[in-house]
């Protein structure tokens, strides 16, 4: 199958996962330099401490890792390459459910609807484009 | 319409639907409506959930009658009462909408219905477009006719946003019913029925419409633009034209005109409405068939 045979869908969950990239990218900045600044935004609105309470370490490492996947598999998508698109796919679906879990207080339906991008991937994925990563 | 052959226009609906979900632009669809769907249910659903939350705070428990009367409350204020009839234009409709029936999914349902025009665009931009532009339907006119081709693309388009109509639907319904738990199920769902048959009805002519777009044109991206400019403007024209004449009639002559007309608590005006989005239907088709037939492929 020569790349012009690449199913448009695929193209579109890898420019989605690109562009989820890019936001995961300025989320983690953000939480970063909120948390290195820690004092210096606290003494200025001592609110913000609520806020960057929520900010662990642990949601930035999960979060990188996470943005690292996303723009990885949507590169193995453009390629149709088994390893990295199909499974690093699956696996980044699953990892963002985690991260939502992780990073969300409670379940709502503006955290089921942040569920909708990874459980679509993964529908896609092991259902309409299975047989589309020809490349190992 | 005389090479019409049911058979051959239903093997193309089911795979143009199938193809639909394998395409970039039905991913985005679905994506999109879902997404938008949900945001829109977060923007009502949302105050609710923290005033059950408040509830408990303050130690009466997460009763749901509790939640309920305040909802009712609300929905019964004079204020919210004359902004429903405002939006649908019918003296009485916002009691029935807020007071009679489930007024969370009636709030959900009227915001919905004025986005739905805009969210068909997506998914039924590209009915045949890019294969005009490819020249890939000179394959499919050696097995079957125009007509077919044609209208198996519309059947494929309304099946595929009827699968997301249905998949929002039962969505919204399952949050409001497990989560919130404040209004009786069956009433619930038979008004998600209701609901999901004013979407289904609803997009009918405008996917009728794309179509027509569709067929007219060779650049998918060019396709999409006029289906979005031809979906909205026309509505803010005759609009403007309602206030021109000081009238209230002129916004009927397009389908967004009708688009609560579904949800009414006359039963004539729901047949009226159902009728009328059914005739725009059959015109932009008959419109859009005549140009299909007529171009070079």
């Amino acid at each position: 199958m020569s790349e012009s045979t690449r199913p448009g869908g695929l193209i579109a969950l890898a420019i989605l996962n690109f562009l989820f990239g890019a936001i995961g990218f300025l989320v983690v900045s953000s939480r970063v330099l909120s948390l290195a600044m820690k004092e210096q935004v606290i003494a200025q609105d001592p609110r913000m401490e609520v806020i960057i309470h929520d900010i662990t370490v642990t949601s930035i490492i999960f979060g990188t890792v996470l943005t690292v996947l996303l723009i990885v598999s949507g590169v193995g998508y453009l390629k149709q390459k088994r390893k990295l698109g199909y499974l690093l796919g699956n696996l980044t679906s699953v990892i963002w459910m985690g991260y939502i879990i992780l990073t969300t207080s409670g379940f709502n339906i503006m955290s089921s609807a942040l569920f909708l991008f990874p459980v679509l991937t993964l529908m896609m994925l092991n259902v309409m484009f299975k047989e589309d990563f020809i490349n190992p | 319409m005389k090479d019409f052959n049911l058979k051959h226009t239903w093997t193309i609906a089911k795979y143009h639907m199938l193809f639909s979900l394998r395409s970039g632009g039905g991913i985005v669809f679905l994506l999109m409506t879902l997404v938008s769907a949900m945001v829109i249910a977060s923007i009502f659903i949302l105050p609710v959930e923290a005033m059950v939350g408040a509830g408990g705070d303050l130690g009466l428990g997460n009763d749901p009658a509790i939640t309920g009367n305040i909802i009712k409350e609300i929905s019964g204020s004079s204020i919210v009462r004359g902004l429903v009839n405002w939006l649908i234009g019918g003296e009485g409709q916002g009691s029935y909408l807020l007071n009679e029936k489930p007024a969370l999914l009636s709030c959900i349902m009227l915001a919905l219905l004025m986005l739905l025009p805009f969210l068909v665009c997506f998914g039924a931009f590209n009915q045949t477009t890019s294969d005009i532009a490819n020249k890939g339907l000179r394959f499919i006119l050696l097995r079957t006719e125009r007509v077919n081709i044609y209208l198996g693309r519309v059947m494929g388009t309304v099946l595929f946003s009827l699968t997301t109509v249905i998949l929002i639907m039962v969505l919204l319904v399952l949050y409001i019913q497990f989560k919130l738990g404040i209004y009786e199920v069956g009433s619930l769902w038979i008004w998600s029925v209701q609901g999901g048959v004013a979407y289904f009805m609803l997009s009918l002519p405008f996917v009728a419409l794309c179509a027509w777009i569709s067929s007219s044109f060779e650049s998918p991206f060019g396709s999409l633009l006029l289906c979005l400019l031809f979906t909205g403007l026309p509505a803010i024209f005759l609009k403007m034209l309602n206030r021109y004449l000081d009238a209230d009639f002129s916004h009927k002559f397009w389908p967004t005109g009708w688009k609560f007309g579904m949800l009414n608590s006359d039963l004539t005006m729901v047949l009226l409405t159902g009728t009328v989005l059914f005739l725009f239907t059959v015109g932009f088709l008959m419109l859009g068939l005549r140009s299909f037939q007529k171009r070079d492929l």
